[in-house]
């Protein structure tokens, strides 16, 4: 198995508060990466560095062999990191089939010929294709979450950085949305997973990392990063929905 | 009654050229979130760069535009690529100084090259008119102006519906961040939205050449006007302004007929302060 991305001593910043001050970590091609950690813990600030919302002030993200720390996020895009907003942001009035295209053409590099069949195969595989005429705006939460995965899916990337996609869905509804992740790890498909429903991450992911302030408390083996003592102190009184 | 017919047509139709002076300033609004101060310069700007044309070849000034479009598209492009995206993620005020910075720099390089006197760009086409009726007669160039406003209008609504790059921009307008996550590259398109801002301006400012003189500070009524299109259609609204320029062309023409002609520009403005007060969002806003 190779390394598909490093991410090496990165220090993150909004303005001059410091959110992460320096992590490292590697993610294998084909695994599952959980992130775990409380509330304003950096999870989110560390996606937004991945994909290049924000530019770290100090280290390297390697993606592929390549350095991306400092490419604007249409050209990480491009290189195959595709993500979704914990707090959906669908473009509300468009349709789903045609939120799904934008990235399909523009990300992917397609014809809009040869993107179609593909969205008709993501929208399909999210089960958003008996809704591809629906204004986007109009979706429920359920299925904004899945537009999300979905416009992701579209511009076809190699690593997948999901941000808390069960958050404030039902049991049911999380159920659904943990089979569909699932799904995607069989096709091969690297995915970067932050999320605060730990039980499921533990059985899910490959390897787990947990992070408390911006720092790397644990990572490893899921099982063993839940067991940790760290880890543990930090989840105290902490609802495990 | 024949008078107040004729009122009816000369509003609607100055309405729709209007729109046209109008349109470029909403897509820029609604794509970039741009208050494009220059907008108006940029119109008489076309208008000039269409004079010198026509002087050179003596070519009508509707075929001028087979080069003023083009050039503007460029300009158009190019200040978007080399002034305004570079100060873009710096809020929103640094944008609109640079617009307002343009505004003057056009205006003096106009007054440099081609003085403070009249020009215009008359063609017979300008004082001829269809007469319906001994009281009902239309101007020729005021109809054009109004078709060609609704077909410019018509065809940019079809480009962001059937286009992928269309698309590309409605999803740029709609979230910014989230377009470039979708591999959109952001500057690009806002480049290309402004030329197609310019291209609108281009053929706004040869029709109103060819009915209006103007001199290099003209552009300044012609903001005025675009602003106040802008807001009665709603920041951004394609067919909103289309709706927002009749309305405010009807404004205009009606208070001319109602209460004479000095107060048509009153009345147009009045109208455009009620919508301020009472319907900031603009009346069509979705
Ligand atoms: N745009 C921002 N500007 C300044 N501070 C921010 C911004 N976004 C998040 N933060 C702060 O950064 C910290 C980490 O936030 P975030 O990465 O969203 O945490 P998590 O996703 O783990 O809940 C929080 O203290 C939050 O208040
Ligand atoms: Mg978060």
């Amino acid at each position: 198995m190779s390394t598909i991305l490093e991410v090496d001593n990165i220090h993150v910043a909004y303005g001059r508060t410091k959110i992460i001050p320096g992590l490292s970590f590697k993610v294998e091609e084909g695994q599952v990466l959980g992130v775990i950690g409380p509330n304003g813990a950096g999870k989110t600030t560390l996606m937004n560095a991945l994909i290049g919302l924000v530019i770290p002030t100090e280290g390297k993200i390697i993606f592929d062999g390549m350095d991306i720390t400092k490419l604007p996020p249409d050209k990480r895009c491009h290189l195959g990191l595709g993500r979704t907003y914990q707090i959906p942001r669908p473009f509300e009035g468009m349709t789903v089939y045609e939120n799904v295209l934008v990235g399909a053409t523009h990300g992917a590099g397609r014809t809009e010929h040869k993107a179609r069949p593909y969205c008709t195969e993501v929208l399909k595989r999210t089960g958003l294709y008996e809704k591809r005429d629906t204004l986007a705006g109009q979706l429920t939460l359920l299925d904004r979450k899945r537009l999300e995965i979905a416009r992701a899916l579209g511009t076809d990337p190699k690593i997948l950085l999901l941000d808390e996609v069960a958050a404030g869905l039902t049991d049911a509804e999380v159920h659904d949305v943990m089979d569909l992740v699932a799904e995607l790890k069989k096709t091969g498909l690297t995915i970067i997973w932050i999320e605060h429903v730990i039980k499921t991450m533990v059985e899910s992911t490959d390897k787990l990392l947990c992070l408390a302030t911006g720092c790397l408390l644990r990572y490893g083996d899921p099982k063993e990063t839940m067991n940790c003592l760290e880890v543990q102190e930090v989840y105290l009184g902490v609802d495990e929905e | 009654m024949d008078a107040l017919l004729q009122s009816l047509i000369q509003g609607v139709l100055l309405g729709g050229l209007y729109a046209l002076i109008g349109i470029g300033m909403s897509l820029i609004f609604g794509i970039v979130k741009l208050t494009n101060l220059a907008h108006g310069d940029f119109l008489i700007l076309a208008s000039y760069i269409s004079y010198s044309v026509v002087a050179a070849t003596g070519m009508n000034p509707f075929v001028s535009l087979i080069v003023v479009i083009p050039v503007m598209f460029a300009i158009g492009y190019i200040v978007q690529n080399t002034m305004l995206n570079r100060v873009i993620s710096k809020g929103a005020e640094p944008p609109l100084l640079v617009t307002f910075g343009i505004s003057i720099v056009i205006q003096n390089l106009l007054l440099y090259y081609y003085t403070a006197d009249a020009r215009n760009l008359r063609s017979p086409i300008a004082t001829k008119s269809i007469i319906i009726t001994d009281g009902i007669r239309i101007p020729y160039i005021y109809l054009i102006g109004f078709l060609v406003g609704i077909i410019v209008i018509v065809a940019l609504g079809f480009y962001f519906r059937h286009t992928y790059q269309g698309k590309a921009i409605k999803a740029a307008a709609d979230d910014r961040e989230v377009a470039q996550l979708m591999g959109v590259n952001i500057k690009s398109i806002y480049g290309i939205a402004m030329g197609i801002s310019m291209t609108t301006a281009a053929i706004a400012g040869v029709l109103v050449g060819m009915i209006y003189n103007f001199y290099p500070t003209s552009g300044s009524a012609y903001l005025v006007i675009a602003f106040a299109v802008v807001v009665i259609g709603g920041m951004g609204s394609t067919y909103g302004t289309l709706a927002a320029g009749i309305l405010f062309g009807l404004a205009q023409v009606m208070g001319a007929h109602f209460f004479g002609a000095s107060a048509q520009l009153l009345t147009g403005y009045v109208v455009l302060l009620i919508m301020l007060i009472f319907r900031p969002q603009g009346l069509f806003q979705r």
